[in-house]
C-alpha cells in the first residue's frame, strides 16, 4: 500500500470514526450571491428581505401551476415546519414566483395556503423577478409549443409579450436556499429531501 | 494506528451500518431518488446502492449479469442495468431489490440515456442502432437502425428529440422521439479531412445551445438547438472532451485532454474568458455549490483536479487510490460522489471545501460509473 494511499484510508476511517458528531463549517461565501429583493406579497403589499432579517429564510422559485417539484417540495417543507413545533415561527418560507405573468398575489394566496399558513408566497414585476433570480443565481425560463406540438425555448423577451393564457411551460431551479439573518448563504436543500431531513438541516441553522 | 487495525475498523464500521441503515429492504427502501446512487460492480454479478447522505453502502443487489452500466428512475422506482453482451436491459424493482423483468433490446446496449421525464430510457450501440422504452410497460416506443454510430446521445430539453453525434459522418442527426424517426440532420463542419473525434452535445441550462468539443481540431462547435444550425465555432485548449453547462447557466466548461487545462467559456459572450492548468488528464467534469467550484475527473492517473471557478485558478488537487469513472452531484449540490474503477471504492468529496471526505467500501474489486436519479440542481 502506497504512503498516498494509506493517508486516505487513515482520513476516511477518521471520519468514519467521527461522523456522528461531525459538524459542518460554515461555507465558503459565494461572490455574486446577493439575496435581497423588492418585490410583491400575497396581499400586494411591496416587502423587501429586510421584512423577514429576524427569521431564518428558506428561499424557493417555483410557479403555481407547477405539477411536481413545486408541490412536492412545498409538501415537504410545510411537514418539516409542523415537526418543529413552536420553532417553526424562526422560519420564513418564502415562495417566490417566476411566472408573474400568471401568478397574481390571489393566486399566489391561495396557492401557498394550501400547503401552509406560513409560507408567504412573493412575486413582483419583471424587473423584480430578473433581479431577485439573478442576485440568487437561480436559473428559469419558458418553453412554449409550436406548431408542430414540440416544445421551444422562449426567451425573457418573448415573455414579456406572450398572453397568459398561451400554451407556455416555465422550467426553474430546484433548490432551496437556506439564509440566515444577514444575508448570508447558510445551506441549499437538494431536491427530493424528505421532512425529516429538512428538519434536521433546519434545526442546525436555527439558534 | 497500526495498518491491520485500521483496515479492520473501517470494515467493521461499514459492515456494521450496511446492516443497520435499510435493513435490506425492511421500513425503508432505495427509492429515494435524491439520495441513493448505484454502481456496477465489474467483478460480480452485483449492483451496490450508496447513501449520499450518511456515506455508505446502504445495499447490494444481486442480478444475474455483470452491468455494463445502470440508470435509476425516480418516476417508477425502477433500476435499470444493462447486459451487453446479450443484448438485454434488466429492470429492478426498487421497493424490494426484485428483477422485474428483462427487456430483450435486439442490439448490444453500449450506452443508456433516460430522457427528461425519466419514464423513457434510450439505448445506443456502436453500430449506430437507437432502441427507446417506456418503462411503464416495457415496450420498445422507437427503434432507429441505419446510422454511422449512436454512442454520443443527447435529450432535448423537453425529451422531444435525440441528437446523436456521429463523428465518422462529421454531422448530428436529430431523432424526433413523437414521429420516431430521423428527420434532421446537421453538418459539423470540418477544417479538414481527417478523421474526425468529437464529443456529444452538452445542452446549455435553459435549452438554446448545444455544444460539441471536436477534439481532433481543438475547438466547440456551437448549436442553435431551436433552429438546428450551426450558431459558431470556438477555438479551446488541444483534444477537447466533452463540454459541461453550468447550472446557472453562466459558463460552460472544457476540459481539454491534450494541454491538460480547462478553457471556461462565457455563455453569454461565446468567448473563451480564462484557461486554468488542470494537470490532468480528464475524462468529465462536474460542477457544484452553486457553480462555483469544478471537479475534473481523471481519465488516468489518482488526481482529481479541483478549481475555483469565482477566481479561476486551481486549488488543491484530491488525492484518490485510482482513476475515477464519470461522477455525480447531489441535488443540493453539496457533495461529489464517483466510483474508483479500479479500487471497488466509492469517493464523496465536499463541494464547499473542495476535499476529499470519506472513501466507502463497497466489497467489491472493480466498479463501473456511478449514476443518481436526481442529481445537482435539476430543472423542471
Amino acid at each position: 500500500m502506497s504512503l498516498s494511499k494509506l493517508s486516505i484510508l487513515v482520513s476516511a476511517c477518521a471520519l468514519i470514526v467521527l461522523g456522528g458528531c461531525e459538524h459542518e463549517a460554515a461555507p465558503p461565501p459565494v461572490a455574486d450571491f446577493d439575496p435581497s429583493f423588492r418585490l410583491v406579497d400575497v396581499n400586494g403589499r411591496a416587502v423587501t428581505d429586510e421584512d423577514f432579517d429576524s427569521q431564518l429564510r428558506l428561499v424557493f422559485f417555483g410557479y403555481t401551476s407547477c405539477p411536481d417539484i413545486c408541490p412536492i417540495t412545498l409538501t415537504n417543507i410545510s411537514a418539516a415546519l409542523e415537526s418543529l413545533g413552536e420553532q417553526a415561527k424562526d422560519v420564513a418560507v418564502l415562495f417566490i414566483s417566476i411566472d408573474p405573468k400568471r401568478d397574481t398575489p390571489e393566486r399566489l394566496r391561495a396557492y401557498t395556503g394550501a400547503f401552509h399558513p406560513s409560507i408567504t408566497g412573493l412575486t413582483g414585476n419583471w424587473v423584480q423577478i430578473q433581479a431577485v433570480t439573478a442576485g440568487f443565481r437561480t436559473t428559469f425560463g419558458f418553453t412554449v409549443r409550436d406548431g408542430t406540438g414540440a416544445e421551444q425555448p422562449l426567451n425573457r423577451i418573448e415573455y414579456e409579450t406572450i398572453p397568459a393564457f398561451a400554451d407556455y411551460t416555465p422550467f426553474h431551479s430546484s433548490q432551496v436556499y437556506v439564509i440566515g439573518p444577514d444575508d448570508e448563504l447558510l445551506d441549499i436543500i437538494g431536491y427530493g429531501s424528505k421532512p425529516a431531513q429538512i428538519e434536521q438541516t433546519l434545526r442546525s441553522h436555527l439558534r | 494506528m497500526p495498518r491491520a487495525l485500521l483496515i479492520v475498523l473501517a470494515i467493521t464500521l461499514s459492515a456494521t451500518a450496511r446492516g443497520d441503515i435499510l435493513g435490506l429492504f425492511g421500513d425503508d427502501d432505495l427509492t429515494d431518488g435524491s439520495r441513493f446512487a448505484f454502481v456496477p460492480s465489474k467483478s460480480d454479478q452485483t449492483i451496490i446502492a450508496i447513501d449520499t447522505q450518511d456515506h455508505d453502502v446502504a445495499a447490494t443487489l444481486e442480478i444475474s449479469h455483470v452491468a455494463g452500466s445502470v440508470i435509476p428512475t425516480n418516476e417508477l422506482d425502477l433500476l435499470v442495468a444493462t447486459n451487453p453482451d446479450a443484448g438485454t436491459a434488466t429492470i429492478i424493482n426498487l421497493y424490494n431489490g426484485q428483477v422485474i423483468t428483462e427487456l430483450d433490446l435486439g442490439m448490444r446496449p453500449d450506452v443508456m440515456l433516460a430522457n427528461a421525464y425519466d419514464r423513457f430510457v434510450t439505448f445506443g450501440s456502436k453500430d449506430g442502432s437507437i432502441s427507446t422504452w417506456d418503462l411503464s410497460n416495457y415496450q420498445q416506443v422507437v427503434r432507429i437502425d441505419g446510422l454511422s454510430s449512436a454512442l454520443l446521445l443527447t435529450f432535448s430539453f423537453d425529451g422531444g428529440r435525440l441528437f446523436v453525434v456521429e463523428p465518422e459522418e462529421k454531422k448530428i442527426s436529430v431523432i424526433d422521439m413523437a414521429k420516431r424517426a430521423k428527420t434532421a440532420e446537421i453538418s459539423l463542419g470540418t477544417e479538414d479531412n481527417a478523421e474526425m473525434r468529437a464529443s456529444a452535445i452538452s445542452r446549455s441550462a435553459d435549452g438554446y445551445t448545444g455544444y460539441v468539443s471536436i477534439g481532433s481540431e481543438d475547438r466547440v462547435v456551437v448549436i442553435d438547438l431551436v433552429k438546428l444550425e450551426i450558431k459558431g465555432s470556438i477555438r479551446v485548449g488541444a483534444e477537447p472532451i466533452r463540454p459541461f453547462s453550468t447550472s446557472d447557466n453562466q459558463y460552460v466548461l472544457v476540459p481539454n485532454q491534450g494541454d491538460q487545462t480547462l478553457s471556461v467559456i462565457s455563455s453569454w459572450s461565446q468567448n473563451v474568458v480564462a484557461t486554468i492548468p488542470t494537470g490532468i488528464r480528464a475524462r468529465e467534469v462536474n460542477t457544484g455549490w452553486l457553480d462555483t467550484v469544478a471537479f475534473v475527473m481523471p481519465a488516468e492517473g489518482e488526481e482529481m483536479a479541483v478549481i475555483d471557478l469565482q477566481d479561476f485558478k486551481a486549488m488543491d488537487p484530491i488525492s484518490l487510490p485510482g482513476r475515477t469513472d464519470d461522477g455525480i452531484v447531489t441535488s443540493d449540490s453539496k457533495t461529489l460522489v464517483t466510483s474508483v474503477v479500479e479500487t471497488g471504492e466509492v469517493a464523496v468529496a465536499d463541494a464547499r471545501s473542495g476535499k476529499l471526505v470519506t472513501l466507502i467500501d463497497t466489497g467489491t474489486s472493480r466498479l463501473g460509473g456511478i449514476e443518481i436519479a436526481v442529481s445537482n440542481n435539476v430543472c423542471h
